[in-house]
């Protein structure tokens, strides 16, 4: 089997909804969300640099296009997170001949969730700004 | 040249086949046992039976009464102390797949399960659901893969036997993944490569059964028996030919015509539609000649109403039976009556053989449908076949063992050898004539379909015979067009048209010879038994490239003919 | 009556390519009818498997559309479209034209030890109710047929996994009430590349024609595995 072949689980062709392509989108999203926790560690080991040089990196990173970025981020870790949860309950073994079911709830709750917390986090930055 | 050595050769892997291969795995485990098949041995015909395996287990029920239900059934063709060592033996088979996990249907206290079948004055047909050949062979193949000294060669297409003077010696083969030649070397060899109904244009036969087995067999000189007995199941879905088990008639279900009745009662008073098959498949055709059977697009039918059965036992007690109305003709049993007409279902010939599966060849068994020994004379009842496979493959897989161990390897004839790759290699491919293999295929199976079927008259007997000879001589302009040798369809489909123009022959000619009326051998210008003259197996055997027919006499043990009345 | 063309992978590995064929069809005319029609009247070198035509062999699975049917019970006209393609099953070995290799399949198969397992060796019938069996029948309607695996996004980019078939096979030894040999098993697929490399795409059970849900078999199965791990990490002792 070749490098080639490692890949074809990324295929969508001929996957379902609640499946494969969820399984697709879990995988995909886990990667952003890990490269963002680099990143992450990256930005807080500025505090290496002190107190004033801390301050303006963060002053750079709070401006709208970040901020639009880390929308884009709550989405996915929206979807990961509910996701894993449906996950987590059917990988017990429960429910499994529902997924489908499961997982619009899920996807729906996730959607309620990310919602919200873009509502709060741009009141709060056009409020602050 | 591909050389496979082992000291017992096992050719087919449905029930038969694998069940002498745990046999003989258990009777000796230092022997090296190959079974051999064309197709993966899951994929196996006996895979498709679904009703039931009959077997004495309980209170009521006694070993002379299924030996006499079984023997009245063969319409006293049977061979009467086969049929008492068939009977004895069954409980055990049935225990023992028990204890290899099979997930037999039970009783609410826990015990294993019975119904009613169809010819048994008892209900002895223990069942998985209507699944029983699929649970069953599964579970063979499950047990098998325990003992160390069993080798699989699956896909392997054997073309000929290897017999010399001294008895067995060898088997040709294609392995058809990469086309290449296979000799197998052995000390014994146990046939049991199922029966021929891809004969039939409307069977309930998967498209892999083409008689490999019997044909091989009569190439080699071996003898056939009783092959003109050809059983015809009543229930075969329309279009498609798929098995409906008798299992739903055991269950409660009726047999209607167009006048909505129940006719089986002008036919089988007292059994109904639980008479055996050939007197239902007999009277379901009568009733379609007079008139009282309904038209389609794809031919005649009657109807088999579940509906009154309802929807939770239909679920529980038949639902492949279900899955197979809703998945090929869209219909609901629930709601709708299935239409069904008889198909060609059983062979009860097949290679003559004692009560031991010896074949008159030293070193060759045979067992389960390919074989005739005969358990079923001229009709078989219903659970009874997977019963003889179980029953007989044990026999056969034991016996073979303890022969092995005194037996030698015989020398091969590598000019035979030679031969027969020269015929598959080189002759099979040489280009000739326009006809090709699909066109001889369907040609035979529609004359075996409208002469040689339920209702039998010389005429017709002998214009199939015509056409069948003619076919014969046809079939050597066919050639294989396919030349890639990977997996090459075309080269297997070509050796198995061969197989089935070999065996025709042999069932026509015995059916002409047969000038009376027996079990599922109906003549409409004989229609009826004549013990006199008729109480005779027919032996054929191919003499310097002809079919020689003789006779030979049924043993009877205890029980005497008597008119045949359900 | 209408047509529909099919777009077929023909050759070997070496040399292929898709070949297109015009088919008749009609109310409850299956994929397999086609692949007969094809082969019997327009290119006899058309290879495939197929044997029962019931859906109970397991021969016929192949890939319609991308998606692993099994052809035998596909209605074409079910499917909706004026062209469909047909390739051999995804992930497996290729051999020719729509013909894989089993081998491998069977093999992993054969490693969970699929067979009822005693100690003793009992007189008469092992008594199982009604109910007990109705805990794993599901399971032993697997006629092998190898879509599951095609299906699977793992089975196909990662060779060495078991796959859902035989873990299934395992997990219904496991829940028969007749067998002792649950935790050989769980020594056999507790591993790596068994029953932790599932992550619950459940395209097996998408795929499965006799709706098994090995998806809910492999979950179940984990959840045996795990306990049989954590006894052996805190080594209270497993037997066998």
């Amino acid at each position: 089997m070749s490098f080639k072949d490692s890949l074809n689980w990324i295929n969508i062709k001929g996957r379902h909804l609640q499946s494969g392509i969820a399984f697709i989108l879990h995988r995909l999203t886990g990667l952003v969300i890990l490269l963002y926790l680099y990143m992450h560690l990256g930005a807080l080991s500025q505090l290496l640099n002190g107190g004033i040089a801390y301050k303006n990196f963060l002053s750079t990173v709070e401006s709208p296009p970040f901020v639009a970025l880390d929308i884009l981020l709550f989405l996915v870790i929206f979807y990961h997170g509910a996701n894993g949860i449906r996950l987590v309950v059917q990988e017990f073994g429960i429910g499994t001949r529902r997924r489908k079911l499961f997982f619009w709830i899920m996807m729906v709750l996730g959607l309620i969730g990310w919602l919200l917390l873009t509502y709060f986090v741009a009141s709060s930055f056009i409020g602050g700004a | 040249m591909e050389k496979i050595k082992a000291d017992l050769l096992i050719l087919g892997a449905g029930l038969a086949g694998l069940r002498a291969a745990i046999s003989a795995a258990e009777t000796d485990k230092n022997i090296k046992i190959a079974v051999i098949s064309k197709l993966f041995f899951l994929r196996s015909h006996s895979v498709a039976a679904e009703g039931g395996t009959a077997a004495v287990l309980y209170e009521g029920d006694s070993y002379d009464l299924h030996a006499y239900d079984t023997i009245k059934g063969s319409d006293y063709l049977a061979d009467q102390d086969a049929v008492e060592l068939f009977v004895r033996t069954m409980p055990k088979e049935i225990l023992d797949l028990d204890h290899w996990g099979c997930p037999w249907s039970r009783f609410p206290d826990g015990r294993i399960a019975q119904r009613p079948f169809g010819g048994h004055s008892f209900p002895r047909a223990t069942y998985a659901a209507d699944r029983t050949g699929f649970h069953a062979l599964h579970t063979l193949y499950e047990r098998m893969l325990v003992y160390e000294n069993i080798e699989r060669y699956q896909e392997y297409f054997v073309t000929s036997f290897i017999i010399n003077k001294e008895g067995f010696s060898g088997l040709t083969a294609i392995n058809m993944k990469n086309g290449e030649f296979v000799l197998f070397q052995g000390k014994a060899l146990i046939i049991a490569t199922g029966g021929l109904g891809r004969l039939y244009s409307f069977t309930t036969y998967s498209h892999t059964v083409t008689g490999d087995g019997a044909a091989m067999a009569l190439k080699a000189g071996m003898q056939l028996k009783d092959m003109e007995f050809i059983q015809f199941h009543p229930t075969g879905i329309v279009p498609s030919g798929i098995l409906i088990t008798e299992g739903a008639r055991g269950e409660g279900g009726y047999l209607l015509n167009n006048k909505n009745e129940r006719f089986m009662q002008r036919y089988a008073p007292q059994k109904m539609e639980l008479a055996p098959r050939d007197v239902v498949s007999r009277s379901m055709m009568w009733e379609i000649q007079e008139g009282r059977g309904f038209t389609g697009p794809w031919g005649p039918y009657l109807l088999l109403d579940l509906r009154h059965l309802g929807d939770e036992k239909i679920k529980e007690r038949l639902p492949a039976i279900r899955d197979i109305a809703l998945k090929f003709n869209g219909i609901d049993p629930k709601d709708e009556p299935l239409p069904v007409r008889p198909a060609a279902h059983y062979t009860m010939g097949g290679i003559h053989a004692d009560n031991d599966t010896q074949t008159p060849v030293k070193g060759v068994f045979t067992a389960g449908e390919a074989s005739c020994i005969s358990i079923h004379g001229a009709n078989r009842l219903g659970s009874n076949s997977t019963a003889e496979c179980l029953v007989f493959g044990d026999i056969s897989g034991r016996n073979a063992a303890l022969y092995v161990k005194d037996a030698k390897m015989n020398d091969i004839d590598m000019d035979k050898v030679k031969a027969e790759e020269n015929r598959i290699y080189v002759d099979a491919f040489k280009e000739r004539g326009s006809e090709t293999v699909p066109m001889l295929r369907r040609e035979l199976n529609n004359t075996m379909q409208e002469k040689v079927g339920i209702f039998r008259n010389e005429k017709d007997l002998m214009d199939a015979l015509k056409t069948v000879k003619s076919l014969q001589e046809r079939f050597r302009n066919v050639y294989v067009e396919d030349k890639v040798m990977e997996y090459n369809t075309n080269l297997f489909t070509y050796l198995e048209l061969d197989n089935l123009l070999e065996v025709a022959e042999v069932v026509i000619l015995g059916a002409i010879a047969r000038k009376e009326s027996r079990g599922a051998h109906y003549r409409t210008d004989y229609p009826k038994r004549d013990d006199v003259n008729w109480m005779k197996h027919t032996i054929a055997q191919k003499v310097n490239g002809e079919v020689v027919l003789s006779y030979i006499p049924v043993r009877t043990t205890k029980w005497k003919p008597e008119e045949r009345k359900y | 009556m209408d047509k529909v063309i099919f777009r077929i992978k023909k050759g070997t590995p070496e040399k292929w390519e898709y070949k297109e064929y015009e088919v008749p069809v009609e109310n409850g005319t299956t994929i397999l009818d086609a692949l007969y029609y094809i082969r019997d009247n327009i290119d006899r070198t058309l290879s495939f498997r197929a044997s029962c035509r019931m859906e109970v062999c397991g021969s016929c699975a192949i890939m319609v559309n991308n998606f692993p049917r099994t052809a035998c019970s596909t209605q074409i006209k079910t499917i909706g479209k004026k062209v469909i393609t047909l390739e051999p099953l995804a992930g497996y070995k290729w051999i020719r034209d729509l013909v894989v290799d089993f081998d491998e399949f069977f093999k992993k198969h054969e490693s969970v030890k699929p067979y009822l397992v005693r100690k003793d060796n009992p007189e008469g019938q092992l008594l199982q109710s009604p109910e007990q069996l109705a805990k794993y029948k599901q399971f032993t309607l697997c006629i092998k047929c190898g879509a599951c695996l095609a299906a699977c996004p793992v089975a196909v980019s990662d060779p060495f996994y078991l796959g859902p078939a035989a873990l299934a096979a395992a997990y219904r030894f496991n829940a028969d009430s007749r067998d002792q040999g649950k935790n050989l098993r769980l020594a056999v697929v507790s591993d790596a590349e068994g029953c932790w490399r599932c992550h619950f795409s459940s395209e097996c059970s998408e795929a499965c024609p006799k709706d098994i849900d090995p998806a809910g078999a492999i979950q179940k199965l984990k959840v045996q595995a795990a306990g049989y791990e954590l006894k052996r990490f805190f080594h209270l002792g497993v037997k066998d």
